[in-house]
């Protein structure tokens, strides 16, 4: 029977990717873009618009980074590349006409790194990337002493350009724009606040077709590069209905970034933790905001494991391990996380493993696990005295199982209080999440899971409408007690994620929509 | 519009068989058409030009999953729709396809979203793991894993209802 099942669903993959379009769908397409044609939009997205030279630098270990599939050309300095054709440049006021860069570029590192790679395009107006490589030399460092400065000075000749500027191994990308006024020079980075590596030192030579004054150009620096329209954001975490966090990815660069809100959602504060996935926030009743970050590929840019933000702004890691959940009771000096298998058993630990901790999150300390040989893929802090465990796993049929525990801080003895054996718990799918409060209301969601609600701490749960009543797929929740708090639910209607209140799981206040950084389907 | 159109004609086939993948071959061609005139719309907020593919796919995604929740404009046709109403298999295999879509199909649609994309991705629309990484902004390890997961669930529930 495997064998055939194993035939069939070959057979049907096969079959996927066999299929041809009809004839003439292309130019059915095409004919209606035609007509469509006087209803595209005209705006042009700025980021395009201004970027006469755009640079993205990647450093380390990064794979290429500059969109465009293949292996990147190894850059010919000594051929110009043709001009940018797509929208003019804006007329300059030098006497010497309008510098157009005409692509002849090379990138330099300081000694001091001279095995970190640097990859570079440069992209003219339209976005076509006319160039792109990786440093073959290891010059001179040209940055200012200044981080947060540019130096610009003569280059090789007085047709080029040197941009230097000092960097760090946190910056996994950046972008170097020349502005429409063809006389500014705009270096912009991802928000990296963790970052405490600066100094690495880099230069750019951009040549121009005609002379150039180094003095009569001007250099900006700023940590810009992602806005809060760049995220994708998945999980959630709120203080009060005002003050909360909002964590996610950018799908195209793959920056781990954080958001704060005082106002309710209407304005956000954007931040980040360089590259990586966040798997949870968390905010402690001292304001402190915490968050876990996983890496794919742990590394100088991507550093796994447990951060928390002070009250001054600054985001430090605070532990190696790997938080896949966060939870904080409302005081802030219990609170719990649940560390990612693999790191869990690099310590020693039996298995997945969960941290509590009594003092806010400066010492943190194991208990056992209730799970057995298989996951713990939640656990909550309900109070200081209360710890509730989710664990999943599979029984000999394949089927899946959940199961839900109750114990106190010690993790001893763990007390069966919810199952999907005997129906209690009607969940599916992965991804399975819990948050419950002190009040012991709470909310339970995953992939397949519409959120449920439950009123006795989790022992018994119902289906709660979300909103326009519609099932939504909630990407994260926070309760916050008497039925209430906030949820992240994707809109496929809107092609975003949703920011959800709600005071007792009834009446429902939109915060804020998260548009998908694609931009899709207008 | 001749630059898109270019392209349009390079990537036809590829959206189509992402959407046939979700919806079967009687909806694949309406619904690729709308994938790609939803593209031409939204191209004003493509920042990267080189990154057309993933994002062009990641428009296809969604327009996908939209349309086999219901929520789109384009109504649900199952896969195995072929099988019903006596349509001659078109793809590799005779009946051997015929039999796949029947059996395999129901299982696909139950996969969770993120498993049914990638196999479509990957299988019916070609894409490489790194671009189905790209697509879906997850990294090309994690689009591997996830790959031999989403695979792995397809399997045993194939198995779990084959007679």
């Amino acid at each position: 029977m495997t064998r055939h099942r194993d035939e069939l669903v070959d057979v049907f993959l096969a079959d996927l990717g066999a299929g041809s379009p009809p004839p003439g769908l292309a130019a059915a397409v095409g004919e209606r873009l035609r007509h469509e044609g006087s209803r595209r939009p005209s705006r042009v997205s700025p980021w395009l618009a201004a970027a006469a030279v755009l640079a993205l630098l990647a450093l380390a270990s990064f794979a290429w980074i500059v969109a465009g599939p293949g292996p990147s050309p190894t850059p010919q300095p000594s051929a110009p590349i043709p001009p940018a054709s797509a929208p003019a440049m804006s007329p300059s006021p030098s006497a010497t006409g309008s510098p157009q860069v005409l692509g002849d570029w090379t990138v330099t590192v300081n000694p001091g790194e001279p095995d970190v790679p640097v990859a570079v395009a440069v992209l003219d107006r339209s976005g076509a990337m006319t160039g792109a490589g990786e440093a073959t030399q290891a010059p001179p460092n040209d940055g200012p002493s200044d981080p947060h400065a540019l130096a610009i000075g003569q280059g090789s000749d007085d047709r080029s350009l040197t941009v230097g500027w000092t960097g760090s191994v946190c910056d996994v990308h950046a972008q170097l724009e020349l502005a429409s006024d063809g006389r500014t020079v705009a270096l912009r980075f991802p928000p990296r606040p963790s970052c405490d590596t600066l100094g690495v030192g880099f230069s750019i030579e951009l040549r121009f077709g005609t002379p150039v004054d180094p003095a009569a150009f001007h250099g900006t620096w700023s940590e810009d590069l992602v806005t809060i329209s760049d995220v994708e954001p998945n999980v959630v975490a709120f203080a009060d209905p005002d003050h909360g966090w909002v964590g996610g990815t950018t799908p195209t660069a793959g920056d781990a970034v954080v958001l704060e809100t005082t106002d309710g959602g209407a304005s956000w504060r954007v931040e980040g933790l360089g590259t990586g996935r966040l798997t949870d926030v968390a905010v402690t009743g001292r304001g402190i905001a915490w968050a876990g970050l996983a890496c794919d590929e742990p590394g100088p840019t991507c550093r796994p494991g447990l951060y928390r933000r002070d009250d001054s702004g600054l985001w430090s890691r605070v532990s190696v391990d790997w938080p896949v959940t966060l939870s904080f009771a409302g005081n802030a000096g219990a609170g719990l996380f649940v560390t990612a298998a693999s790191l869990a058993s690099q310590d020693g630990l039996p298995g997945p493993g969960i941290r509590v901790t009594e003092d806010g999150g400066d010492t943190w300390r194991a208990i056992p696990s209730p799970c057995g040989a298989f996951d713990v893929v939640d656990a909550v802090r309900v109070t200081a005295a209360q710890v509730l465990a989710l664990c999943a796993g599979e029984g000999g049929a394949g089927e899946a199982f959940k199961w839900l525990y109750r114990s106190d801080p010690a993790g001893d003895p763990w007390q069966l209080l919810a199952s999907t054996d005997d129906g209690s718990m009607p969940i599916s799918g992965t991804g399975i999440r819990i948050d419950v409060a002190e009040d012991q209301t709470g909310w339970l969601w995953g992939s397949r899971t519409p959120l449920l609600a439950t009123t006795d701490g989790g022992a018994t749960w119902r289906p709660l409408d979300v909103a326009d009543g519609d099932v939504r797929i909630v990407r994260d929740a926070d309760a916050s007690g008497g039925g209430g708090g906030t949820i992240l639910v994707w809109d496929p209607d809107r092609d975003g994620t949703l920011l959800l209140q709600t005071d007792d799981g009834k009446a429902w206040t939109q915060r804020y929509l998260f548009p998908s950084p694609v931009r899709c389907c207008g | 519009m001749d630059a898109f159109e270019a392209l349009v004609e390079s990537q036809t086939a590829s959206v189509y068989r992402l959407a046939r993948a979700y919806v079967g071959d009687a909806g694949a061609p309406d619904l690729a058409q709308e994938v790609l005139v939803a593209a031409w719309r939204a191209l004003p907020g493509l920042r990267d030009a080189g990154a057309f593919g993933p994002w062009l796919h990641r428009i296809a995604v969604n327009r996908c999953r939209s349309a086999v929740r219901g929520t789109g404009r384009i109504r649900e046709i199952p896969m195995d729709e072929g099988v019903a109403s006596g349509t001659p298999d078109r793809g590799h295999d005779g009946f051997a396809a015929v039999e796949a879509r029947a059996v395999v199909g129901p299982a696909f649609r139950r996969l969770g979203e993120d498993h049914r994309a990638l196999i479509a991705l990957h299988y019916a629309a070609g894409l490489s793991i790194r671009e189905c990484g790209e697509t879906l902004g997850i990294a090309e390890g994690t689009a591997k894993s996830r790959l031999n997961a989403a695979l792995e669930a397809l399997r045993r529930d194939v198995g779990r209802i084959e007679p």
